[in-house]
C-alpha cells in the first residue's frame, strides 16, 4: 500500500509535467489542426532559459519560472509567425513536415550554439524530503504539483472566462465565422501558441528542478509522450490533455515500480493503441458530428 | 450607402462572379435572388472581405471595401449572417452573442444585448445553453442576433430561411422587416424568391455570376421570367 501511494505521488509529479506539455499540443491542434512536433523543444528552451537566468542572475524559482514562460511564449509566437503562418492554406502534411523541421532546427541549433552536453540544472530550491506514513514526498514534488495545478486553473479561467479565450474557442470551431464577427484569427492563433508555449516553458523549468539535468535533446521523448497524452485525452480537449498527462505519468511510474523500467515507454504506446481502439476520439474527445 | 461596380471574383480558374453592378441605399431592403451556384454567396463574402475581388469596386460611403480586412469591414458597420448559420457550437448562446460584439466597447454591449433579447426572447431563455443544442430556427435567430450585436448599419443575410420549418420562415422574414424599420439597411440573399421580393424594396436576379434582371420587389414579382424561373409558375 505504501509503495502504491508512493508511486502515485511520483506519477502525479511526472504526470503534471506531461499534462502541461499536452495542453499546448491540444490547444494548437484544436485551433489549426497542426500537430506541433516542435512543442517538446519549446520545453527544452524553457529549461535552458531557467538554467541561464538562475546561473547568471541568481534569480529565484518564481522569477526563473515566469521569465521562462515569457521567453518561450515569445519563441512559440515567433515560430508560428515565421514557420506556420505562411503555410496556413497549404495541405496539412506540409505544415506537419515543417513542424518536424522546426524541431530539428531547435535541437541542432541549441547543440551548435551551446554544446550538446548534458548539464546540471541549478538547484534554486533546496530539496527536503518529508516522510509521513512511510511515504516520502519532496518539497520539489509539491512545488511541481502546485505550480502545474495553478497554471492549469489559470489556463481554464483564460479559456472559459476571458474575451480572448472565448475567441480561441470560436476560432477553433469556425475560423471563417469568427472572422465575420470581427475577430482576427491570426491574432488568436498567435495567442494560442504563446499560451501553449508558456506552459511548455514552465514544464521545462520544473523538470530541470526535478531531474537536475538538461540537454538540447531533452524535449524529444517527453514531447512524444505529451502528444500521446493529448491523444489519449482526446486531442483538442483541454481537460482531456490534463487527464491524459496525469494518466501517462502514473502509468510510467507504475510500470517502473513493478520492475519493468525497460518497458515504460512501450507501455505508454500500448495504452495509446488500446485507448484508441476502444475510444477512437480519446477519453474526452468529441466524435465529430456534422449538423446539416 | 453601398455601391458595387464591375465586381468580378474567381476561385482559381472558376469565374464565380463575372461583372456585377448593384447598389443599396440607406434604409432599403434589397434582395439578391437566384438559383444555387449563381454566385450570391461569393458576392456577400467579397463584401465582407473574406474573398478578394479580381476586378471592380465596392464603395461603402467613401470607403473601398475591396481594400479592407474582414475585421475593419465589421467595424465600419457591415455584418453578415452567413449561409448555414455557422453559430459557434460548444459556446453558449450568450458567448455567441458576446463574440458578435467583439469590436463593440464593453460599456455599450449591455444596451445592444437588451435590444437583441427584445427581438429574440427565445435567446434570453436559452442564454446559458450550448448553442449546438438549439433548434435550427433558434440557431438562425442566434446567427441574426450575433450579427446585430455588432451594431451594423448594413446587415447582410445569406439565405436565412434555408432549411427551416415554415413557421420559422415567416417569423424570420417578419424579424427582418422589424430590424429594417429600426434603421438597419438590409441586403437579403434568398432562394425563397417569393417571400424575399414581398418584403424587399428592390431586387436583383443573379444568374451565372451576372445580374440578369433588376427592379422593385413588385416589378420582379410580376415579371413573367421571374415567375417562370423562381416562383414556380
Ligand atoms: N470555395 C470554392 N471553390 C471553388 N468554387 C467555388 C467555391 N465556392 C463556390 N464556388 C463556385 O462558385 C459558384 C458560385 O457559388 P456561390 O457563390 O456559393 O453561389 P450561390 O451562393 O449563389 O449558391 C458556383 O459555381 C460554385 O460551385
Ligand atoms: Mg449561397
Amino acid at each position: 500500500m505504501h509503495t502504491v501511494m508512493q508511486q502515485v505521488i511520483n506519477g502525479l509529479s511526472l504526470g503534471s509535467i506531461y499534462a502541461l506539455l499536452a495542453l499546448g499540443y491540444t490547444m494548437v491542434y484544436g485551433i489549426i489542426k497542426l500537430i506541433n512536433f516542435a512543442h517538446g523543444d519549446i520545453y527544452m528552451l524553457g529549461a535552458f532559459w531557467g538554467y541561464y537566468v538562475i546561473n547568471t542572475y541568481h534569480v529565484d524559482f518564481i522569477v526563473a519560472l515566469l521569465s521562462a514562460m515569457i521567453v518561450t511564449a515569445m519563441a512559440g509566437m515567433i515560430i508560428e509567425y515565421l514557420a506556420y503562418r505562411p503555410l496556413r492554406n497549404s495541405p496539412r502534411i506540409t505544415a506537419l513536415i515543417t513542424a518536424i523541421g522546426v524541431s530539428y532546427f531547435l535541437e541542432n541549433g541549441m547543440s551548435y550554439l551551446f554544446g550538446a552536453n548534458t548539464r546540471n540544472f541549478p538547484q534554486v530550491v533546496k530539496q527536503h524530503n518529508f516522510t509521513a506514513l512511510g511515504i516520502s514526498i519532496s518539497n520539489i514534488q509539491v512545488l511541481i504539483l502546485v505550480t502545474a495545478l495553478i497554471l492549469m486553473i489559470l489556463l481554464q479561467l483564460i479559456i472559459q472566462k476571458t474575451k480572448m479565450g472565448t475567441a480561441m474557442r470560436a476560432v477553433a470551431v469556425d475560423q471563417e465565422a469568427a472572422a465575420l464577427v470581427g475577430i482576427n484569427p491570426d491574432h488568436v492563433i498567435s495567442f494560442t501558441f504563446g499560451l501553449g508555449s508558456a506552459l511548455a516553458g514552465a514544464a521545462g523549468v520544473l523538470i530541470g528542478l526535478y531531474y537536475n539535468s538538461i540537454d538540447p535533446l531533452m524535449g524529444m521523448t517527453p514531447g512524444i509522450k505529451a502528444f500521446v497524452a493529448a491523444v489519449v485525452g482526446g486531442i483538442g480537449s483541454v481537460p482531456g490533455a490534463a487527464i491524459g498527462g496525469f494518466l501517462i505519468g502514473l502509468l510510467e511510474t507504475g510500470v517502473q515500480a513493478i520492475g519493468l523500467s525497460a518497458y515504460k515507454d512501450a507501455a505508454v504506446y500500448i495504452v495509446l493503441i488500446l485507448i484508441l481502439i476502444v475510444l477512437p476520439a480519446g477519453l474526452l474527445g468529441k466524435n465529430v458530428k456534422e449538423k446539416v | 450607402m453601398l455601391d458595387v461596380q464591375g465586381l468580378k471574383v474567381n476561385y482559381g480558374a472558376i469565374h464565380a462572379v463575372r461583372g456585377v453592378d448593384f447598389n443599396v441605399e440607406d434604409d432599403e431592403i434589397v434582395t439578391l435572388i437566384g438559383a444555387n451556384g449563381a454566385g450570391k454567396s461569393t458576392i456577400v463574402h467579397t463584401l465582407s472581405g473574406m474573398l478578394k475581388a479580381a476586378e471592380g469596386t465596392i464603395k461603402y460611403g467613401d470607403q473601398d471595401l475591396t481594400k479592407m480586412s474582414a475585421a475593419k469591414i465589421v467595424g465600419a458597420g457591415i455584418a453578415q449572417v452567413p449561409e448555414g448559420r455557422r453559430i459557434f457550437s460548444g459556446l453558449s448562446t450568450m458567448e455567441n452573442l458576446k463574440m458578435g460584439a467583439y469590436l463593440v466597447p464593453r460599456n455599450e454591449q449591455n444596451d445592444v444585448l437588451a435590444n437583441v433579447f427584445d427581438q429574440f426572447p427565445v435567446l434570453k431563455e436559452r442564454k446559458n445553453q450550448d448553442a449546438a443544442t438549439l433548434s435550427g430556427g433558434e440557431q438562425q435567430m442566434l446567427a441574426m442576433g450575433r450579427a446585430l450585436m455588432a451594431q451594423p448599419k448594413l446587415l447582410m443575410l445569406d439565405e436565412p430561411s434555408m432549411g427551416l420549418a415554415p413557421i420559422y420562415i415567416s417569423k424570420i422574414f417578419d424579424i427582418i422587416k422589424t430590424i429594417n424599420k429600426q434603421g438597419v439597411t438590409v441586403l437579403l440573399i434568398e432562394q425563397n424568391a417569393l417571400q424575399a421580393l414581398q418584403i424587399a424594396n428592390r431586387g436583383y436576379v443573379i444568374a451565372n455570376g451576372t445580374v440578369k434582371l433588376t427592379g422593385t420587389g413588385s416589378e420582379l414579382l410580376a415579371n413573367s421570367e421571374v415567375q417562370k424561373a423562381y416562383l414556380g409558375g
